[in-house]
């Protein structure tokens, strides 16, 4: 069973993964869309991050144990992704799976 | 008739005083009997130290705290900097226009405000703790036995210059002077009762300071890995921020090296390197970089459990107080000399990141 500490773990690398390779995905992004998606991608990604932190995530429930797993598997994804180089819209497919995972996490969380 | 009355009033004052010294020396008589059976003892270099130790592990963590919190109050205009430069990246121009627009002023988040509430409650409440170490600390150096007794010879010196004035009154009978041995005996009766009231006092505060040590590392404690995780994310958006400048060109990699090769060799100047050559240099200025933000990261990852670890470690040093026993201050000592370590490379991190 996940802990709290576990869950903003996992929320923290999504956000962190993000925002270190920002540079190298918007070098990749050759159109406004792109752009955006990338953009959109960190801003969620970090908006996520504090407001989990400042929540602490201090309860744990089933459907928070289904969200964690599905948030490792998305950031999970998104190395894998990025370590095989796959096209910016591959890969921006799954940052906004990593991302989306993580702010259901935190939702899950919260409503635990 | 008035040189009568006057000499009544100065033997009636005489007998009171004769009567004072009487009860003085049956009251030190008295403390002395007491004082030897309720003898409470104390270190008082060593509680001192214990305190000084507190101080050190309170300002350690406030430190950290007062870093978070400045850094999160800085977040939203890194953020606008990070976020616009960072589209240096972009090659095409239409899309880098689009990622510029895309990061024109980032809105208040509201959960970093939180935040910093949070972790400025967090640090009141150790700003506290590290106040009343600091009092402590006081109160062990302050030395009541000596202070008491010398205000008693003060007052000795009062009574006898009074004795002799007054003998010197016209029928009064000469009284002696308070003799040196009493003055002595009386002396370190009033210091030992001082004493023992102050290491009762010190013993009383040593146990408030026990309790509000461990309500503090309680509450610390709950939410370290949270603290951790947000320590460790606001240095990646240091480091974040920093790289951008660094890709944007408005970071001179020469700067970065120029401390490397001063340790090597001080006093070195260095050139500016050809623009072929400029690739190269940018890429050894960046494992400069990177190998500082590893130490950094390294640093933050264990400053904060060790500065709860401490904290914790001095509540079983203020029990051994509290026992009589002899503490072990040289070990904390050294855990605050390596937390002190610790912030200064996040502290200096921090300055590099700002400053080079």
């Amino acid at each position: 069973m996940s802990s709290a500490d576990d869950r903003l773990s996992v929320i923290q690398d999504i956000y962190v993964d993000a925002l270190n390779n920002e540079p190298q995905d918007l070098a990749q992004a050759t159109t406004p869309a792109l752009v955006a998606a990338v953009q959109a991608n960190v801003a969620n990604a970090r908006s996520t991050y504090y407001s989990a932190a400042a929540a602490a995530l201090t309860s744990a429930a089933p459907g928070v144990e289904t969200a964690y797993a599905s948030a490792q598997a998305a950031l999970a994804a998104v190395k894998a992704a990025r370590s095989a180089s796959e096209s910016i819209a591959t890969l921006l497919g799954k940052l906004n799976t990593a991302t989306s995972a993580g702010t259901s996490l935190l939702g899950a969380a919260k409503a635990a | 008739m008035l040189k009568t009355m006057s000499t009544a009033v100065a033997r009636t004052t005489l007998d009171r005083r004769a009567g004072t010294i009487l009860a003085l020396r049956s009251a030190a008589a008295a403390a002395l009997l007491g004082t030897v059976t309720a003898c409470v003892t104390v270190d008082h270099n060593t509680a001192a130290s214990l305190g000084t130790a507190g101080m050190q592990v309170t300002q350690a963590l406030s430190t950290q705290a007062t870093g978070a919190v400045q850094t999160l109050g800085n977040l939203n205009q890194w953020w606008g900097v990070h976020d616009t430069l960072v589209c240096v990246n972009v090659s095409k121009a239409d899309a880098k226009k689009a990622c510029i627009a895309g990061a024109a002023s980032p809105s208040q988040d509201p959960s970093v405000k939180l935040l910093i509430d949070v972790l400025n409650k967090s640090k009141q409440a150790t700003d506290t703790l590290n106040q009343a170490y600091s009092a402590f600390v006081d109160l062990a150096h302050y030395n009541a036995g000596q202070e008491a007794t010398a205000a008693l010879k003060t007052s000795f010196t009062d009574i006898n210059s009074f004795l002799s004035a007054a003998s010197a009154l016209p029928g009064a009978v000469a009284v002696a002077p308070i003799s040196a041995t009493i003055e002595k005996a009386t002396a370190g009766v009033v210091g030992l009762i001082a004493d023992n009231k102050q290491n009762a006092q010190i013993l009383a505060a040593n146990k408030d300071l026990q309790s509000a040590n461990d309500a503090l590392y309680d509450g610390l404690s709950a939410e370290s890995k949270a603290m951790t995780s947000i320590l460790m994310t606001l240095q990646q958006e240091r480091q974040a921020l920093y790289q951008s400048g660094f890709d944007a060109g408005l970071i001179n990699p020469t700067d970065i090296l120029t401390p490397v090769f001063a340790e090597a060799y001080p006093g070195l100047r260095l050139q500016t390197p050809t623009v072929e050559d400029r690739d190269v240099v940018k890429a050894a200025a960046q494992n400069v970089l990177t190998l500082q933000d590893k130490q950094t990261n390294a640093a933050i990852s264990s400053s904060y459990a060790a500065s709860l670890s401490t904290l914790h470690a001095l509540s079983a040093q203020h029990q051994k107080l509290a026992n009589s026993q002899s503490l072990n201050i040289g070990q904390i000592q050294t855990e605050v000399s390596n937390l002190k370590a610790d912030i200064s490379q996040m502290s200096s991190s921090a300055t590099s990141s700002t400053k080079k």
